[in-house]
């Protein structure tokens, strides 16, 4: 200190921004300590997650390779992909579901076919795993056993969404080198690369909140897909209505959506990854506000106290698993109403759409339909049948494999009730789930296009039941599921959403004519495909399979060790 | 008397690891049966095996007169099961469970219910997951007692309780006893053991290595004795059944086998005693005993570390 100021004189500035620097500096440095071990916890990730995390790279990448070799040899000409674009820009219900094409180049045409796939394939993982990583590692108290180690506060979601959006870079740049290969331009490989990654950061970081938020990993999940749902709809309306409609706009109320409005291929538009990057900061600082001011365990939606004594109706194995299930499932039913609400409503534009231009035959009979509305609203159920409700289906009989590892079953089991009991209360929600989930979605898309068309009394029931009939293959996909639980319970998750993730691969491989009709039938989703006919005796033979898996799935569970 | 289980010659194997290898364990009706071994020495899988819940590969099982694996469910009406690790339906609120678990096993008694919840401090209202471990541990003890069963297995119930609790526990067990029910007590609290156990099997690497009472148990091994003389002693160590011999002039330590007490107790009083301390063997004596392995020569496995406190 230099003598010119005396000893009682305020504090000279210089000291008073000492002090701030120290401030600062100490700031940072319990920042800094708040992540101390981030770096062996992203390890612990990669070792316990390594396979997980292969098949997260190494699916879309499959997916994106067959699928250029498919537009390489369906459309090999400039004609050809012009009129395919033309023609698909003008299908209100492949509008809804994929979106515009925006060149027909053929890296253009690649980009719109994996465009929202990628938001599938790389967003909802992405969710899952940092869930997985972070609220499900606090229930099951090993986050308790790690944060009394030299672990920072902030560390366990720090490495959860670091690896995960290590992961989607991983992904970005296979995916770009892939395409490379196959001659494509560089700009255009890295946007479709990077669009990849952008819907797995968003969705990585929307599982970083609602997992801070709840106060159960199973609560966290429901929360983050509704997020998704809801992030993805406004676009599915958007699309479908054209670009040049009113609401065309909508499409940018779907954040998951700026990843093909990237536009890859197109005339890159850089700048919508700002938007992108901006919304995973938005979320991702949301995260670490709600993890800075809670308690270990905690989360911000607290469980109220629950009825001292059961109400009567908590009596049996089945009002248990009813009770187990039925938020998951009057929620999907929400979910599916909305979705097949919107999908109704949207349809009738479409018709107006197409009797502008020339009406695509070969659409009408891919669909099944008479007319384009009703193309539009089957080939929608259809898609929302074979891989929602089918992965409902499957999630329902796989939660009798999660009772009996976690032990909640041996409560039930060492009193007085048989297994197969057990098992028959969980596999029912899974047989008549799909029922209330189907009927909402058919009636209300049925409800609402007729409305707008004009024609309850025919369309209502006519929407209905081709919306049913795809029950007897979601029951087919559990009853695979049940199987592989009573026989091979070790393999139980990987049997049933291995299969299912294999029908939907064969489904796209035969749609792009690269898989036959013959390798197509293995699938329980084809025979109840709109373009097919559903006859009775296809219900009941389906029926009977999904039976037989069943009874082969209860047999072997009936006769092995439990736990 | 019969016999509420029967085990003899039992084998479970798990891929390579037979995790039961011979194991035999009697219960008689009405007895509190202590079941003891090391961690990993087979008492789960016992206890699962009891339960129908896993398939015995060979030997024999009886529970309650009846198969447990093909009988699984009339003879669960007849007990119940307190698992070591309890775990809950987190949404579930404690009460809910316990009044699901009683309805499933035809109604349970509403005041009993109440009256444990009380004697345990237990507050119904909370879910599950916000339960700790001891908690959880007191729903699965409240709705196994609350239960009008003739057997009940317990799998370490009172881990996480406690000393309050345990002593509650122990409490409740004895009142059961005494109106007749069998109970089979795994545990690792020696105490409890002591206070509660008619007789104990002990078991170690899926075996049997000691059954009976504990006094029967106590007799086969060491008494230690102190002593003071009037003179120093001379020969005590060419004694039969003296170990771990100390002498300091006229003080002397030494263990000795229960069966060789009389000789020796013989020839120290011609060198005139002044003074002697002698202690049956503890309980932890008892079991380090057998939790320690004493192997048998040709078994190559390594040795597993005992686990009593």
């Amino acid at each position: 200190m230099t003598s010119l100021n005396g000893g009682t004189a305020p504090a000279p500035p210089r000291e008073a921004e000492d002090a701030e620097r120290r401030n600062r500096a100490a700031g940072m440095d319990s920042l800094v300590a708040s992540l101390t071990g981030t770096g062996a916890l992203i390890w612990l990730i990669l070792r316990r997650d390594r396979i997980l995390l292969a098949l997260f790279i190494a699916l879309p990448v499959l997916i994106v390779a067959s699928q250029t070799t498919a537009f390489q040899e369906l459309y090999p000409t400039a004609e050809a992909r012009q009129i395919f674009s033309q023609q698909s820009n003008g299908n209100p219900a492949t509008l809804g579901m994929l979106g515009p094409i925006f060149a027909s180049t053929l890296g253009g045409l690649v980009a719109w076919r994996v465009g929202v796939m990628g938001m599938i394939f790389a967003g909802i993982p992405s969710l899952l795993l940092v869930i997985r990583h972070t609220r499900a590692e606090e229930e099951s108290g090993r986050r308790e056993l790690l944060s009394s180690t030299t672990v920072g506060r902030n560390a366990p979601l720090t490495a959860a969404l670091a690896a995960v959006f290590g992961a989607n870079l991983a992904l970005a740049v296979a995916v770009t080198i892939v395409l490379m290969a196959f001659g494509l331009p560089t700009a255009g490989s890295l946007a479709l690369g990077l669009s990849f990654a952008g819907a797995g950061w968003m969705c990585a970081a929307i599982g970083g909140v609602t997992a801070q938020a709840s106060e159960s990993a199973r609560t966290a999940r429901g929360l983050s897909l509704m997020a998704f749902t809801v992030l993805f709809l406004p676009r599915i309306a958007a699309d479908a209505a054209g670009q040049d409609s009113d609401i065309a706009w909508l499409a940018w109320l779907s954040p998951l959506n700026w990843t093909r409005l990237t536009h890859p291929f197109a005339d890159e538009k850089w700048w919508v990854f700002t938007l992108i990057l901006g919304f995973t900061t938005m979320l991702g600082a949301a995260a670490y506000a709600l993890s800075a001011g809670r308690d270990l365990d905690a989360g911000f939606l607290r469980p109220r106290p629950g009825p001292a004594q059961a109400g009567p109706g908590l009596r049996s194995p089945l009002t248990l698993a009813w009770r187990l299930h039925r938020r998951a499932l009057l929620s999907c039913a929400v979910g599916f109403a909305l979705v097949g609400g919107l999908a109704g409503l949207v349809a009738p534009i479409s018709t107006e759409l197409l009797s502008d231009t020339q009406p695509g035959g070969d659409f009408l009979a891919f669909a099944g339909a008479g007319d384009v509305g009703e193309a539009f609203v089957s080939l929608i159920v259809y898609a929302l049948s074979v891989s929602l409700v089918s992965a409902y289906a499957i999630m329902t009989v796989l939660r009798l494999r999660s009772e009996e590892t976690s032990g909640h079953a041996d409560s039930l089991l060492s009193g007085p009730t048989p297994r197969l009991r057990w098992a028959w209360s969980h596999l029912l929600i899974a047989v008549l789930g799909p029922v209330v989930l189907l009927a909402a979605l058919g009636l209300s898309a049925g409800l609402t296009y007729s409305l707008v068309s004009g024609d309850v009394a025919s369309e209502l029931p006519r929407t209905l039941g081709s919306t049913m009939a795809a029950l007897p293959a979601v029951w087919v996909m559990a009853a695979l599921a049940k199987a592989a639980y009573g026989l091979f319970p070790k393999f139980a998750a990987l049997v049933g959403w291995g299969t299912l993730g294999m029908f939907l691969l064969i489904e796209l491989g035969w749609e792009t004519q690269q898989i036959s009709d013959a390798v197509f039938a293995v699938s329980p989703f084809s025979h109840i495909h709109p373009s097919t006919e559903v006859g009775p005796l296809t219900l009941l033979s389906l029926t009977a399979v999904a039976a037989v898996l069943a009874a082969g799935g209860l047999l072997g569970l009936r006769r092995r060790d439990f736990g | 008397m019969t016999e509420a289980i029967s085990v003899s010659a039992l084998v479970k194997t798990f891929g390579r690891t037979r995790a039961l290898d011979g194991l035999d364990l009697s219960v008689a009706t009405g007895e509190v049966h202590g079941f003891l071994g090391p961690n990993g020495a087979g008492k789960s899988t016992t206890l699962r095996i009891l339960l129908g819940l896993l398939r015995h590969d060979s030997g024999t099982v009886r529970l309650l007169g009846g198969d447990p694996w093909t009988q699984a469910t009339e003879l669960h009406r007849r007990l119940a099961y307190v698992p070591g690790d309890v775990t809950l339906w987190p949404n579930l609120s404690g009460g809910e469970i316990l009044d699901l678990l009683g309805r499933l096993r035809g109604g349970l008694n509403p005041a009993r219910k109440a009256e444990l919840l009380e004697l345990f401090e237990l507050d119904p209202t909370k879910r599950s997951r916000t339960y700790s471990k001891g908690n959880r541990q007191k729903v699965a003890l409240v709705a196994a007692l609350a239960s009008d069963v003739e057997l009940l297995l317990l799998d370490e119930p009172t881990s996480g309780l406690d000393p309050l609790m345990e002593a509650a526990f122990n409490d409740c067990i004895k009142a059961e006893s005494q109106r007749g029910r069998t109970v089979l007590l795994s545990s690792h609290i020696l105490a409890e053991v002591e206070a509660l156990c008619d007789r104990v099997s002990i078991i170690r690497d899926g075996k049997t290595v000691e059954s009976g009472t504990l006094a029967e148990l106590r007799h086969l091994t060491s008494t230690s004795v102190r002593a003071e003389l009037a003179e120093p002693v001379s020969g005590l160590g060419d004694l039969a059944g003296v170990h771990s011999l100390t002498v300091e002039g006229r003080r002397v330590s030494f263990q000795v086998d229960t069966e060789e007490l009389d000789g020796v107790f013989r020839h120290l009083t011609p060198f005139g005693l002044r003074s002697l301390i002698s202690q049956p063997p503890t309980m932890e004596e008892l079991f380090l005993r057998h939790y320690h392995t004493d192997k048998t020569p040709n078994d190559g496995t390594t040795q597993r570390e005992g686990t009593v406190r």
